[in-house]
């Protein structure tokens, strides 16, 4: 009797962490501590433009597949300049396109036994944007404070002529056809994910 | 053999629920690709990547523009195209005003020296001072129009920007314009009279504020 209980207890020790394992995490974008960032050069000044993401999850699989979504509103993007950013809106169509949006994977990824602990990540996916959808490689500085909670910086470019975009202009000058995407993301585990 | 059994047991219970979460809908599926070919112009354009098929955030309804455009469409397609139309006019036309203001002003400070200032009251600039007055208070009024009356399609919040700055600097030029075509009249109607020189010189500064108001107008955009 005494051994059938130890069996029972070392069968199930051995089964929990496998378990474990095997569950998909799911991150969401802590919306108030992220965003996302666009600089665009002119010939006169360079431009700076922030927006928060509207909504974005990431979700870590047992093979280390990192599945990320984001989601932010076109028109939310402020660079302090109320005239250009109108200028920005137009450009980009926003009210017929309103929302850009990344969504990707990576493989490899897997959580770190000790925090804080940097792994770097590439996100290979797809923006859309404008209309157009078009194929982005996104390298980005994941930090993970804790098991539930992660940092992720990256940086990209795309061409604004490749997503259609009829580039603005300032006195009878366009903007560079180079448009540098920044995101920075906190994401915290969901509660029972 | 009773935990042999045992263990078999508890094993296997716990491969259907491992089985399961392997086989959650997170699990990527093969790559499909999309199609690229026979778009017209205005449809999404794809390219065809790595499996995306999961879906981790809500379906937005504004995720995909309308099939057909609405006559809302067309409308702020109009005055989108209205707006960049005029507001460029207004950029080229401003720099040609800004030219003829310098001019103005320059001409006008001779026409001073020549009529009042000792310079032998030839006249010769006059004809010159009067073409500038008219070509630039013409430019500045029609640039001016050409701000104001842009359709904006999209909302402007006021702020203190560029833009704000840019507005408070013509607003200045504007009443310096004004008050010029004023105060050049009153001049020449003062004629001979000992009260002329008072207006002489306050037509004179007025113009040096009309064109510094207007000149760091146009500077503020370069910021």
């Amino acid at each position: 009797m005494k051994s059938t209980f130890l069996a029972l207890l070392v069968a199930l020790s051995l089964s929990a962490p496998a378990f474990a394992g095997d569950e998909a995490r799911l991150f969401s974008v802590h919306l108030p501590d992220s965003e996302l960032i666009y600089r665009l050069n002119h010939k006169l000044h360079k431009v700076v433009g922030t927006a928060r993401p509207t909504s974005g999850r990431a979700r870590l699989l047992p093979d280390g597949t990192l599945q990320v979504a984001v989601r932010a509103n076109v028109a939310d993007f402020d660079s302090g300049n109320a005239n250009r950013d109108v200028h920005m809106k137009e450009a980009t169509e926003a009210k017929k396109y309103p929302l850009i949006e990344f969504k990707g994977v990576a493989s490899g990824v897997k959580v770190p036994d000790s925090f804080p602990a940097k792994v770097p990540v590439v996100l290979k996916g797809q923006l859309s944007f404008h209309g157009v959808q078009k194929q982005v490689e996104v390298p980005m500085e994941v930090l993970f404070n804790s098991a539930k909670e992660i940092t992720a910086a990256g940086r990209f470019t795309i061409s604004l002529e490749s997503y259609k975009v009829d580039r603005p202009s300032l006195l009878m000058i366009k903007v560079d056809d180079v448009l540098e995407l920044e995101t920075k993301f906190l994401l915290q585990q969901e509660e029972g994910k | 053999m009773s935990r042999t059994v045992a263990l078999l047991f508890l094993l296997l219970s716990f491969v259907p629920v491992a089985a399961r979460a392997a086989g959650d809908d997170a699990a990527p599926e093969p790559a499909t690709e999309t199609s690229q070919g026979a778009l017209d112009s205005d449809a999404p354009v794809v390219e065809s990547g790595p499996s995306l098929d999961f879906d981790l955030l809500e379906p937005s309804a504004s995720s995909e523009p309308a099939a057909a455009p609405g006559l809302e469409d067309v409308e702020l397609e109009k005055a989108v195209a209205a707006r960049r139309t005029m507001l460029t006019l207004h950029q080229g036309l401003g720099f040609a005003t800004l030219a003829s203001l310098a001019g103005t002003v320059v001409v006008g400070q001779f026409h001073m020296q020549d009529r009042y200032l000792g310079g032998g009251d030839t006249g010769r600039f006059k004809l010159l001072h009067t073409g500038l007055v008219v070509s630039s208070s013409t430019l500045f009024a029609s640039v001016g129009l050409l701000g104001l009356l842009a359709p904006t399609p999209f909302k402007k919040e006021l702020r203190w920007d560029t833009i704000t700055f840019h507005r408070i600097f013509m607003a200045i030029a504007t009443a310096g314009m004004l008050s010029q075509v004023v105060l050049g009249k009153m001049t020449e109607a003062r004629e001979g009279q000992l009260s002329q020189v008072g207006f002489i010189r306050a037509h004179q500064a007025v113009g040096y504020v009309t064109l510094g108001a207007l000149s760091a107008g146009v500077v503020t955009l370069f910021f």
